[in-house]
């Protein structure tokens, strides 16, 4: 699996996964479980200098609201490329519950669903290296959007909507 | 009407692109078939019962004569020299290879046009009143409207894995001629003293397994609220629908297992989270909707005679005239106007069928007759020339015929609305066209059919209803009875601003035994009408049981 960044600022890296049942011992960064993170919140945060949390595509996002202030990584893990439900999970994390950190997609994707991942607040994708390629590819593509999302209003690295382009001086192409 | 900027160019190109490598990886064995497929619906391309079969988008129903004549093209050089307009005003190729879809889109990108989001689980193109613009009861042409919706819809990063399909419809006329009840989400243009001009929002119609009419939960959603409102309607979908079973997954099933109030209760407050940071976006959409509108200004009418004596003098001496006037013809708004449909019903042909000449043919038509050099889909599978001078009818008229199209009866009996069916369709269980033409044999006398009035025949060959047999006044559903082809008779249905839904009237018949049925009921109709009333109006009247009696009463 490889890393492929989805937004341009944003420094990404790998993190080590603490599996549900080992100790937990002090790190720089360290990725648990939602299960995890709610059984042994506090001392979770005390071992690692980073807290990633992985959760499913339809985790209520109620659920991650009390963690999200102390947060540096949610991975959400897709089921299936064709469950589209991380998108918004995605999209609500960020302009619902105001979280700032990075937001991974994992799980069997699409390559071809990069551009669209990286409109919805992810700002990395775990791929497999020979697809890699592909996910570049979908991109760089579609490079205006012709809507604007729930989104706009929170991420200031977004791209310019086709609406905007037409009639907000601002963005006007020079 | 519409025309591309950049912006839209750009998008198609990357979109061919895009689907070229997709098209290339899958032949390479690089994306399995379980992956390609989501891609490929997504660009309008089935796998059907003998081939790849691709659906073309016609925004709203609108083309121009330019884009009808690539139709055809397109007919010609890559298909078997013919096309099918459907249901929801777009148009379907029925035998593309898959190594030449790359290049028929590319041929449709030059003319403006695309594929995508005619299938998936994403937001569909975006249907309206084939009357648009013409009609004299809207408040407004809601075009611009259903094109500030399609933009929207494009490549929407959120909405393009859905649960299921999701389809709107938009009308701006009290009389419904887009079906807005039995959609996804229904929009309906109001305009009164104490709100100003909005949306009546109707969400969770639909016909299908499981046929609902759709309720309405929010009676005046301002214009400039729209795109805001939809984000809240298909967040709430995209999180909540149900995903276990894909006949449970439409919109339908979660409004009606929530509640539509409640429904409304997670749209509003969705749409209240959406509040005052977006504020930005109403604004751009309201200014958008100032550019949209430019585009679907009316026409240069021309002034002239309301009534042309020659027209007048016609009708009252060719028979063949007068019928086609009296059911093809609709009324304009501008004085000395009318509307002409273009029946894709002719006896014994395909519903919704045209040949590439006959689509040139009527590309020519709308050159020399419609003062836009436009043509209108309806989702009754006819054409439309939306602003002819009547002066010009009984030269139209002949043209038409010439072509095999002047068929009057828009409306009538024979203007049966059929799925595919069995013929081509891998889902069916029965056919559908040749009950059709069945149908159409029996009653294949002009007169006659006028003299029966407005009724409309849906038939579809299995439960997935793409023929609407629950909107038809009269329905017909093909059912697999041990092996043989059945159909169910249902009766009452109306896809207009009256909808309701068909209900079944008994035991099923064989094929021939439904084309008897279907006459049967209208004999009892004949029997029993009064006054004017239409089909639909004696059934409301009377009820299933003097149907019933004829239809199964013992010899």
């Amino acid at each position: 699996m490889h890393l492929l960044k989805l937004t341009p600022g944003r420094r990404v890296h790998d993190w080590p996964e603490i599996d549900d049942d080992t100790a937990l011992s002090p790190q720089t960064h360290g990725l648990v479980s939602l299960d995890r993170l709610e059984r042994d919140g506090e001392a979770v945060v005390r071992a690692f200098g980073a807290v990633g949390v992985r959760v499913a595509g339809d985790t209520e996002p109620a659920r991650l609201a009390p963690w999200v202030d102390r947060l540096h990584l949610v991975e959400i893990a897709f089921p299936d490329f064709k469950d589209g439900r991380g998108f918004t999970l995605a999209m609500r994390l960020r302009k619902d519950l105001g979280y700032r950190g990075e937001v991974r997609a994992a799980g069997p994707l699409l390559p071809d669903q990069a551009r669209f991942l990286a409109r919805c607040g992810f700002d990395s994708l775990a791929v497999s290296s020979n697809r890699e390629p592909v996910a570049r590819a979908a991109l760089a593509r579609f490079e205006v959007p012709m809507q604007s999302t729930a989104l706009d209003q929170v991420r200031a690295d977004r791209p310019a909507t086709a609406l905007e382009r037409r009639h907000d001086a601002k963005f006007a192409v020079a | 009407m519409y025309r591309y900027d950049e912006y839209d160019h750009a998008l198609v190109r990357d979109r061919i692109a895009e689907f070229r490598d997709q098209v290339t990886r899958r032949l390479s064995g690089e994306l399995s078939e379980d992956e390609f497929k989501p891609l490929r619906l997504m660009n309008g391309l089935y796998l059907q019962l003998h081939a790849y079969m691709l659906r073309v988008a016609i925004p709203y129903g609108t083309l121009s004569s330019a884009q009808m004549r690539r139709l055809a093209r397109i007919a010609r050089l890559y298909d078997k020299g013919y096309a099918h307009f459907t249901t929801r005003q777009n148009v379907q190729y029925n035998w593309p290879a898959l190594k030449d879809v790359p290049d028929i889109l590319a041929e449709l990108a030059d003319v403006e046009m695309h594929a995508i989001q005619t299938s998936g689980n994403c937001i569909r193109n975006v249907t309206s009143d084939q009357f648009a613009g013409a009609a004299a009861d809207e408040i407004a042409d809601p075009r611009p409207y259903a094109e500030l919706i399609r933009q929207w819809s494009m490549l929407h990063p959120e909405f393009s894995y859905l649960p299921r399909k999701f389809k709107v419809a938009v009308v701006a006329s009290a009389n419904d001629r887009a079906a807005v009840r039995l959609h996804d989400v229904g929009l309906i243009l109001h305009d009164d003293a104490e709100h100003g001009r909005g949306f009546e929002v109707i969400v969770g119609g639909g016909m299908g397994r499981s046929p609902f009419v759709g309720p309405t939960i929010r009676r005046h959603l301002p214009e400039g609220q729209l795109l805001r409102y939809l984000d809240a309607i298909l967040r709430t979908y995209n999180w909540f629908g149900r995903r276990d079973n894909k006949y449970k997954a439409r919109i339908k099933i979660l409004v009606h297992e929530m509640g539509a109030e409640a429904f409304a209760r997670a749209v509003e407050a969705e749409f209240e989270r959406l509040g005052d940071a977006n504020r930005d976006i109403d604004r751009l959409a309201e200014t958008e909707m100032a550019r949209l509108q430019a585009f679907f200004a009316a026409p240069a009418f021309e002034a002239v005679a309301a009534e042309p004596a020659h027209v007048l003098r016609a009708y009252d001496q060719d028979t063949g005239f007068r019928l086609w006037m009296d059911h093809n013809v609709m009324s304009h708004r501008q004085p000395g106007y009318a509307s002409a449909v273009i029946s894709l019903k002719p006896h014994g042909g395909i519903p919704g069928d045209a040949t590439a000449e006959q689509m040139e043919a009527v590309a020519d038509l709308a050159d020399r007759f419609d003062a836009a050099g436009e043509i209108r889909v309806t989702h009754e599978q006819n054409l439309v020339l939306p602003h002819v001078k009547k002066a010009d009818l009984p030269v139209l008229f002949a043209a038409l015929a010439r072509h095999g199209l002047a068929t009057a009866n828009a409306g009538l009996v024979t203007d049966i609305i059929a799925c595919p069916g069995l013929d081509y369709c891998a889902l069916a269980n029965a056919r559908s066209i040749p009950l059709a033409q069945k149908i159409a044999a029996r009653f294949d006398d002009l007169q006659r059919l006028a003299d029966i009035g407005e009724v409309k025949i849906k038939i579809s060959g299995c439960i997935n209803a793409c023929g609407h047999h629950h909107a038809g006044h009269i329905g017909i559903l093909g059912v697999d009875k041990k092996g043989d082809e059945a159909y169910q008779l249902l009766l009452g249905g109306s896809g207009a601003e009256d909808a309701s839904l068909a209900q079944i009237v008994g035991p099923g018949f064989s094929e021939d035994g439904i084309v008897d049925a279907v006459a049967t009921v209208i004999d009892t109709y004949l029997s029993l009408r009064e006054g004017g009333e239409r089909f639909l109006d004696t059934y409301r009247r009377l009820g299933a049981d003097p149907f019933k009696e004829a239809l199964y009463a013992p010899a």
